[in-house]
């Protein structure tokens, strides 16, 4: 039942009426980042009555956040940001269900948790993980309300939303079908931001979420709006939809669990149990044990490198554990369990995973590779 | 040609809006190029050019009255 005193003041609105509450009560959204975008965006949302919200963020609250993020005070700190912002939201709107993720976004928190929601909103603040819920989101055919900051500057856009059709709107590899590599960014990863921007963009996005559900007015579809704050320019620009993103988007879920985004964005550092292929092209003395399976191309053509598939290599790891060995696999993740495997058994053996996997040496242009 | 700078590339071009002389008809592509021509430190940086605020590919033509908007990619929060 819609408390009509509540939200008397949005219900009486031209076009809105009780008909887009009920829409906004009868809707769920996954809020990915309790920060400076989805602190105003969680708030904004809770307030107009949306029914349900999931909040996903793995992070601790610190004394810098709180300068933008509203949803926090002096006595939060240390405190996880997906529970406190839930019990600052609970507070706000006891109506509303809400469920805590205290937790970083994965591959298979994507695939689990997406299907829950109507709808996936990205207030997250890196491109991997940006990367990952696009292609997640298009992948499960999810709405995702998108939103970046630079300084003094925001962007925001709703992606991938069926039209009558049944085609989809575009998605953010239709403006940039590749992640940017740190070096083809300007530096931000420590830019400084002004608290009111996130605020303005963040409000921007539940305000998209807002007109996406209830059908009231138009979202941003097939456009990107941008807005400068220090200029008060404000401008929307239109994108293709029609561009063919089949090469670059994961195919099925299987391939989106094996994208490495991290390394696909040049932001993942090495583990101890990482090689990079610089590392590997200059020394000799590895052993390549290629872990993938015998079908899986192209095959690496090498003296140094035998196939030892996954499954079978438990049985082999004494032979190997006295030389120095480097796994390969695809994309670097199962080469990352072989090291496990051989450490589990054998503590003492030096081995290591190549980082990107046969598909960095793919890029990379290393070593010789062969399709049949 | 009024060219619109935004995000961090300001900082490379050093203001966020000015006009370039151009003399006739261009492909996206040359002034790309020629972008970078004026601008050394634009080089292996990502970036869109939309032609009269809508997104264009390095084949679309532009005309010296065209507004151009140079757009980075965004991925605070």
């Amino acid at each position: 039942m819609i408390d009509s005193k509540r939200y008397h003041r949005q219900i009486i609105l031209p076009q809105f009426g009780m008909q887009a509450q009920e829409k906004l009560a009868h809707s769920s959204v996954l809020v990915v980042g309790a920060g400076g975008l989805g602190c105003p965006a969680l708030q904004y949302m809770a307030a107009a009555g949306i029914g349900r919200l999931g909040i996903v963020d793995g992070d601790s609250i610190s004394l810098s956040n709180l300068h933008r993020q509203i949803l926090f005070g002096e006595a939060d700190l240390g405190k996880s940001k997906a529970v406190v912002a839930a019990e600052r939201l609970t507070l706000l709107n006891s109506a509303m269900h809400l469920d805590v993720y205290h937790q970083m976004l994965d591959h298979g928190a994507c695939l689990q948790l997406f299907p829950q929601y109507d709808i996936v909103m990205d207030c997250t603040d890196n491109f991997a993980t940006r990367y990952m819920i696009n292609d997640a989101c298009v992948l499960l055919q999810k709405p995702l309300i998108w939103g970046a900051v630079s300084q003094y500057q925001g962007q925001v856009a709703t992606f991938n939303v069926a039209a009558d059709n049944g085609l989809r709107s575009c998605n953010y590899r239709h403006l940039f079908a590749q992640p940017p590599l740190e070096q083809e960014v300007a530096n931000c990863a420590e830019g400084g931001v002004l608290g009111m921007l996130p605020g303005v963009v963040g409000s921007m996005m539940a305000l998209e979420l807002v007109k996406l559900v209830t059908g009231v007015g138009r979202p941003t579809l097939n456009a990107i709006t941008t807005w400068d704050a220090l200029h008060n320019v404000y401008m929307t620009f239109d994108i293709d939809a029609s561009t063919d993103l089949a090469a670059c988007l994961p195919k099925d879920t299987d391939a989106f669990m094996q994208t490495d985004y991290q390394y696909l964005c040049g932001t993942r550092q090495l583990s101890e149990n990482e090689i990079d292929i610089e590392t590997l092209d200059a020394a000799d003395e590895f052993l390549l044990v290629d872990v993938r399976g015998l079908d899986e191309m192209p095959a690496i053509d090498s003296h140094r490198c035998v196939r030892i598939p996954l499954p079978g290599l438990h049985d082999q790891l004494p032979n190997l554990k006295d030389q120095k060995v480097v796994f390969i696999c695809q994309s670097g993740k199962r080469s990352l369990q072989a090291v496990d495997a051989m450490k589990v058994q054998f503590p003492s053996a030096v081995c290591y995973s190549l980082r990107g996997g046969v598909n960095g040496l793919i890029e990379n242009n290393k070593m010789i590779l062969q399709y049949e | 040609m009024k060219i619109l700078v935004f995000g961090q590339l300001t900082d490379i071009i050093g203001q966020h809006e000015y006009v370039m002389e151009s003399i006739d008809e261009m492909k996206v592509s040359s002034l790309r190029q020629q972008l970078l021509n004026n601008y050394p430190a634009l080089l292996g940086k990502k970036y869109l050019i939309a032609v009269n605020k809508k997104m264009a590919d390095d084949n679309a033509k532009i005309e010296a009255t065209d507004e151009i908007a140079l757009l980075p990619p965004f991925s605070g929060g």
